[in-house]
């Protein structure tokens, strides 16, 4: 009797143990205790010069990850966004992709803007095996990059689609000899391959292209440059900061002496309309955008979502006030998606989490029904289809050229 | 006391008392002034050093800012801060351009790009040691500096370490680190000229030799000892001081100068002022050589003649003119002024002669005046006692005239016709005179006649009576003359009117108090006297008091009213005195005349009022009588002329 209860204690003892080494094990495979949550990293610029892209692409994240939550998580298990500043600084962007890559219970990183900091967070990106998800980063390279396996899915603009497609915009409104005027970074040489690809696709060819430095103060020659070289559209790739500075230079010139501007998008993640809102009503200025909330393609779910929106930021009034609209709707797709790959892969490992993103069916987002979103071999969701040409109003919201009044 | 005596004590004096008096003076003097001198030299030499302290620390952080500043141009370039955020341009044109810089005049120092956590991403001398590794150097406690937004300069041994941040839209995300060693900066400084010998730069780790003297400082067994030592304010062969240099916290420099230096320079201004000692020693011994030549000799000889002179107030003596120049003028100016004093002399005497002269003159001249003077009064008061008189007699002729024209006659004569018209008619004298118209007519006419006659006789005694009066007014004009004009000099004196009223009341008093009449007296103070003959002033005031109480002595006026009060005034117009009582007897418009014409009780007072009023004007004064109607007073006023503006 006493060695059969003995034989029982042992055994219980024993199946602790099991358990206990079970549920370690599951955590070293992806699997989550209950009572922990599931991580998802925000690596963006917060603080510094388009600091207002982060916080775009932070609410968006928050929205999701909230509509997720509120529908029990990933199989119970909440998700909780942890936020790092990289503040534009490839250095920095590195190291905290280092630093989320130490997080046990780390589902992915979202990572945005710029395009040299994702370009330069690659290798370690990869060295970490971390998701990384981006809206936006335009690079080329960024999903193009040489890792098997890419662990980079981007719902954003592809440079390789924005430069044909911005190309094709001057083009329609009648220009022929665009200046491209593009920043000294893996962006703008990116750019700069698509753009003259689509120009010489069509046997023309820039009237001149013409590099500037990030913190360049000094654009008045460059912008004589543009003009000696008888450019008549400027075709822009530059961010907030260096975007208002070129604004506020050609501004400075008698009205006809004024060059029209088709810019990429990186003006919209910063400060760009307060810089310059004095003088941005006499500039013709349009830039890329792929996602409009006062236009949206799906009335109902955008109606949601700026409900949804409007409930956690109270101080957007109407939809006009969702600023940097892009960065919010594409973290948010983002979002959603990483959710329907973590269910399906029933793990947080990673790796397993990477595979099922690249099987994700069908989702229908916010932007668009993605089908799919990815593939094995395109990790790119959206296509040139998807942008649209947009322009300040007289209050500064972001408005699609269409809609102008 | 012989003139060789003299010079020999004289001699003895001098040179045994003055002078070695005068050298230890000097000696006091030169060690006194040496002492100062020094401290004079010493303290203006520690400003000059002070100044120049401050000349070279300026100098110093010059320097050091313009390597400074290097950075920062470095830094805020935008290869540079594209270089932080693009991959490919660090591997593209980032190492090249900083390949290619040099700090200048450090040619070694090595310029770095760090990233955000003091990382290199490119270096100008990249082979060169990666000072991050220094253990000596706080690398994260220099970068954490640099990425809240400062600038970092250190100076380690061996190592100065210029870091600046790198800032993209404001904020710091990189680095430039300027790296060289002390002999470096030293190289730096080397090339600037200093005005002073001796630079240490220092902070509480390390000392840097700039100048070839203080690196001479270096030589040493411990030379970390050494540099501390010549550092201290305190050294033998340097006068030292430190400085910090501004806007470098800690750091600080210290300069030098040679002390020799200022010692080379203090004992040639020694040897000036013993120079100047000597020759101050030199020169006291001439002036007094020179000064005893002119004690002795010279002196004596003036002492002598100046005491001679002194007593016989004789000026005619000469001093010799020869000799020192110095003698020579005393003596000249000496004799000059005694021809002055003997000219002067002469003038006194000729002076004194004349003044002398003239005042017997004057004197005599004043004797004549005052006879002419008194003869002349007397002519005047003649000539008006004689028409006085004149004036009195006609009346007194009048009135012989009258009696002459003989009215007295007429009746007689009268009465004789009538005497005879009645003779004719004596036989029926009663029948005649009581019943014949003529008869009638003529015993009437007879008894006027009769009448008349004694009117007539009545009228010729009041007639006499008046001549008589009239001959004893003469007699007594002619009385009052000889009393007035008499024997008395007529000559005028300062006169107290107080003193006079007092006198003339004195006399007076019997008579008043005889009278039960009350006098009273105001004296004014400080009352001027009065130039007038003080004899006749006096008997006007006592005709005038005899008067008053005459006066009222004779109208029985009441008690009340048997006042007479006298006051003294002395105003800007004149100087005199009233005499106010209730008394009457007084026309102001005939009381000065000579000649009293009814019946008023004394033809003497009524004269003495008139002579009143003639010595009252003799002696420019003026007499007025009023009557103070309100009052019932009579007020006579006696006035002397001051030489002001007239009476009111």
């Amino acid at each position: 009797m006493k060695y059969m209860f003995k034989k029982k204690v042992v055994f219980f003892y024993i199946g602790i143990q099991f358990f206990i080494t079970f549920s370690f094990l599951s955590l070293e495979s992806g699997r989550v205790l209950a009572g922990q949550t599931i991580l998802i990293g925000l690596d963006a610029d917060m603080s510094s010069g388009s600091a207002q892209s982060g916080i775009a692409i932070k609410r968006g994240a928050l929205i999701a990850i909230d509509e997720i939550n509120q529908q029990g998580g990933i199989a119970g298990v909440k998700l909780e966004l942890v936020v790092k500043d990289h503040r534009g600084n490839p250095a920095r962007g590195i190291d905290n992709i280092n630093e989320f890559g130490r997080l046990t219970n780390l589902a992915a990183v979202i990572g945005g803007l710029h395009t040299p900091v994702v370009i330069a967070e690659l290798e370690a990106i990869h060295r970490n095996e971390v998701i990384f998800l981006c809206p936006w980063a335009a690079g080329t390279p960024i999903v193009e990059n040489r890792y098997h396996p890419n662990y980079v899915f981007r719902v954003s603009v592809r440079d390789e689609f924005a430069g044909e497609f911005l190309i094709r915009k001057a083009l329609e409104r009648g220009f022929t000899r665009p200046a491209l005027l593009l920043e000294q970074t893996g962006w703008g040489r990116s750019n700069e391959k698509a753009m003259v690809l689509a120009l010489n696709s069509l046997k023309l060819e820039p009237s001149g292209i013409f590099w500037f430095n990030w913190g360049i103060k000094s654009v008045t020659k460059t912008i004589q440059s543009i003009k000696k070289a008888d450019s008549d559209v400027i075709i822009m790739v530059a961010n907030a900061p260096e975007g208002a500075t070129f604004v506020k230079a050609i501004s400075s010139f008698p009205e006809k002496d004024q060059l029209p501007v088709i810019s990429h998008w990186g003006i919209t993640g910063g400060n760009f309309y307060q810089d310059t809102r004095e003088i941005i009503d006499g500039i013709d200025l349009q830039f890329l955008q792929t996602y409009s909330f006062s236009a949206p393609v799906f009335s109902d779910r955008n109606k949601k979502f700026i409900a949804q929106y409007q409930h956690f930021f109270p101080s957007a009034v109407s939809d006009f006030e969702i600023f940097s609209p892009a960065g919010t709707a594409h973290a948010y797709d983002l979002v959603h998606l990483l959710a329907i790959a973590l269910k399906r892969a029933g793990t947080i490992n990673r790796n397993a989490v990477r595979n099922e993103l690249e099987k994700i069916d069908e989702y229908n987002g916010l932007i668009k029904d993605y089908k799919p979103p990815f593939t094995e071999s395109r990790h790119d969701a959206l296509t040139e289809q998807d942008f649209i040409m947009a322009r300040y109003n007289a209050k500064g919201y972001i408005v699609p050229v269409r809609e102008d009044k | 006391m012989s003139i060789t005596h003299h010079k020999h004590r004289l001699a003895t004096m001098i040179f045994l008392r003055i002078i070695p008096v005068a050298i230890f003076v000097l000696v006091l003097l030169w060690f006194g002034t040496r002492y100062f001198a020094y401290k004079t030299i010493e303290k203006d030499l520690y400003a000059n050093l002070s100044a120049q302290t401050k000349q070279t620390a300026m100098l110093i952080e010059r320097k050091l800012d313009n390597i400074k500043q290097y950075a920062q141009i470095l830094a805020s370039n935008d290869l540079v801060v594209n270089g932080l955020i693009d991959i490919t341009a660090r591997s593209n044109y980032i190492p090249t351009l900083f390949q290619s810089l040099i700090v200048p005049e450090i040619n070694t120092a090595q310029v770095v790009l760090t990233d955000y956590k003091g990382r290199m991403i490119a270096s100008n001398f990249p082979e060169q040691d990666n000072y991050e590794t220094d253990p000596d150097i706080s690398y994260s406690v220099i970068i954490n500096k640099v990425m809240d937004g400062h600038t970092h300069f250190q100076i380690d041994p061996g190592l100065i370490i210029v870091a600046v941040p790198v800032n993209y839209f404001h904020l710091p995300e990189g680095a430039i680190f300027v790296y060289f060693r002390s002999q470096d900066l030293s190289t730096v400084f080397t090339k600037v000229s200093y005005p002073v010998d001796f630079i240490l730069i220092k902070n509480e780790r390390i000392s840097l030799a700039i100048t070839n003297e203080a690196m001479n400082f270096k030589v040493a067994d411990n030379e970390g000892h050494f540099l501390e030592k010549a550092a201290a304010s305190h050294d033998s062969h340097w006068i030292k001081q430190q400085l910090a240099i501004p806007s470098y916290t800690g750091l600080s420099v210290v300069c030098g100068l040679k002390k020799e230096e200022i010692l080379q320079g203090y004992k040639r201004f020694e040897k000036l002022i013993l120079l100047s000692m000597l020759l101050a020693l030199f020169a006291l011994t001439i002036g007094v050589f020179i000064a005893s030549r002119l004690a002795t000799n010279p002196l004596v000889v003036f002492a002598k003649g100046i005491e001679n002179v002194r007593g016989t107030k004789c000026f005619n003596i000469r001093f010799p003119e020869g000799g020192a120049w110095e003698v020579s003028y005393l003596a000249s100016a000496f004799n000059a002024l005694f021809e002055e004093l003997i000219s002067i002399t002469i003038t006194k005497d000729q002076l004194e002669e004349r003044v002398a002269l003239r005042t017997k003159e004057l004197e005599m001249m004043q004797g004549h005046l005052v006879k002419k003077a008194i003869e002349a009064g007397r002519v005047q008061l003649s000539n008006m006692v004689l028409h006085n008189i004149g004036n009195a007699v006609t009346p007194l002729n009048l009135q012989v005239e009258g009696i002459r024209e003989n009215e007295i006659g007429r009746i007689t004569s009268d009465l004789q016709r009538c005497y005879s018209d009645l003779c004719l008619n004596k036989v029926s004298l009663t029948d005649y005179v009581s019943r014949d118209k003529r008869g009638v007519q003529v015993f009437e006419y007879m008894s006027g006649l009769i009448d008349e006659l004694i009117e007539t006789s009545d009228g010729q005694e009041n007639t006499v009576e008046k001549i008589k009066k009239t001959v004893a007014n003469v007699n007594a004009m002619l009385t009052l003359q000889q009393m007035y004009s008499g024997t008395d000099p007529d000559y005028k004196e300062q006169t107290d009117i107080n003193d006079l009223v007092t006198t003339a009341i004195q006399i007076q008093s019997p008579e008043f108090d005889k009278r039960k009449i009350k006098i009273s007296e105001v004296l004014s103070d400080g009352m001027r006297p009065v130039n007038v003959n003080k004899n006749q002033l006096l008997q006007v005031l006592l005709n005038l008091l005899k008067h008053r109480y005459e006066a009222i002595g004779y109208i029985h006026k009441p008690m009340s009213q048997r006042k007479v009060a006298i006051q003294t005034y002395d105003r800007k117009q004149g100087i005199g005195f009233e005499i106010i009582d209730f008394g009457g007897g007084i026309d102001p418009d005939t009381a000065f005349h000579p000649v009293e014409t009814d019946d008023s009780s004394n033809g003497t007072a009524d004269l003495d009022l008139y002579y009143c009023k003639l010595f009252v004007q003799a002696n420019d004064g003026e007499i007025f009588i009023d009557k103070m109607i309100d009052e019932k007073k009579t007020r006579i006023s006696v006035w002397f002329n001051t030489g002001d503006s007239a009476m009111e």
